[in-house]
């Protein structure tokens, strides 16, 4: 088995593909909440919303399964803490909520992580089982990657 | 408030064996017919359930606060488990999201 791992840092494309995971991860969460009260009551149309959220929540595993193929697992969770930002900030500009200083610094502190780890070194896999603990089990279903 | 620490320690456990378990797959080519896949769904949810009820059992802002430790189960996990070197950026970098996210939570 050919270890074709080179070092590199989170490229943009996966970031944004993190990002977004994390914005449909969150709709489908308020989807559902919003839905789950009238889940078998079809006459009402918030039923609807909560069987919405559930399919966007699943497809949104494939993302994510996508991304953990592109890069590590320790930098991919950090990083899909943008949600902790992208809600606030939300709530500061469309409901003009106030924000304490201290969740400010918390929100710069949440931001600056993220900027640290997008900067770390990352192995981008070329072949599926060319690092050591990736694979466990029968290693005939290895796939190559791009 | 001690159960639900310990509700939301088992909880957070379970989702990193989760996610442990979803990048070991993540890189095969029909991980929906990979046993590990399953595994790490089953740890997910369980994960779920001992989440839901830490949030019963506490504050929101305590179990929302603790559960901010995600970060550090995972960066150890995947470092034993997945073979991902932990370096500078990335322990600093972990560090300050779980600091962000406690001073969030707290104020």
């Amino acid at each position: 088995m050919e270890k074709i791992a080179k070092i590199n840092r989170l490229p943009l494309k996966i970031f944004l593909l993190i990002v977004t995971n994390d914005l449909l991860d969150t709709t489908a969460q308020l989807l559902m909440k919003k839905g789950i009260g009238h889940l078998i009551d079809f006459s009402n149309p918030d039923s609807f919303l909560f069987w919405m959220g559930l399919v966007i929540y699943l497809s949104n595993f494939f993302l994510w399964m996508y991304v953990l193929s592109k890069t590590d697992l320790s930098v991919a969770l950090p990083v899909a803490s943008a949600s902790y930002i992208l809600i606030p900030v939300a709530a500061i500009f469309f409901l003009h909520e106030f924000v304490s200083p201290v969740r400010w610094l918390g929100l710069v502190s949440i931001v600056l992580g993220i900027y640290f780890i997008s900067r770390s070194p990352v192995k981008i896999t070329a072949t599926a089982g060319s690092r050591p603990g990736g694979t466990f089990g029968d290693d005939k279903e290895l796939k190559a990657k791009p | 408030m001690n159960k639900a620490l310990i509700l939301v320690l088992i909880a957070e456990c379970l989702t990193t064996v989760g996610q442990v378990c979803f990048k070991k797959s993540a890189n095969r080519l029909n991980y929906l017919r990979f046993p590990t896949l399953w595994m790490g769904a089953a740890a997910m949810l369980a994960g779920l359930l001992f989440w839901l009820s830490a949030l019963s059992a506490g504050e929101l802002s305590f179990v929302y606060l603790l559960g901010s430790i995600q970060y550090i189960f995972a960066l150890f996990a995947a470092h034993f488990f997945l073979d991902e070197k932990i370096n500078a950026p990335k322990l600093i970098g972990t560090l300050l999201i779980t600091l962000g996210i406690i001073l969030t939570a707290v104020s």
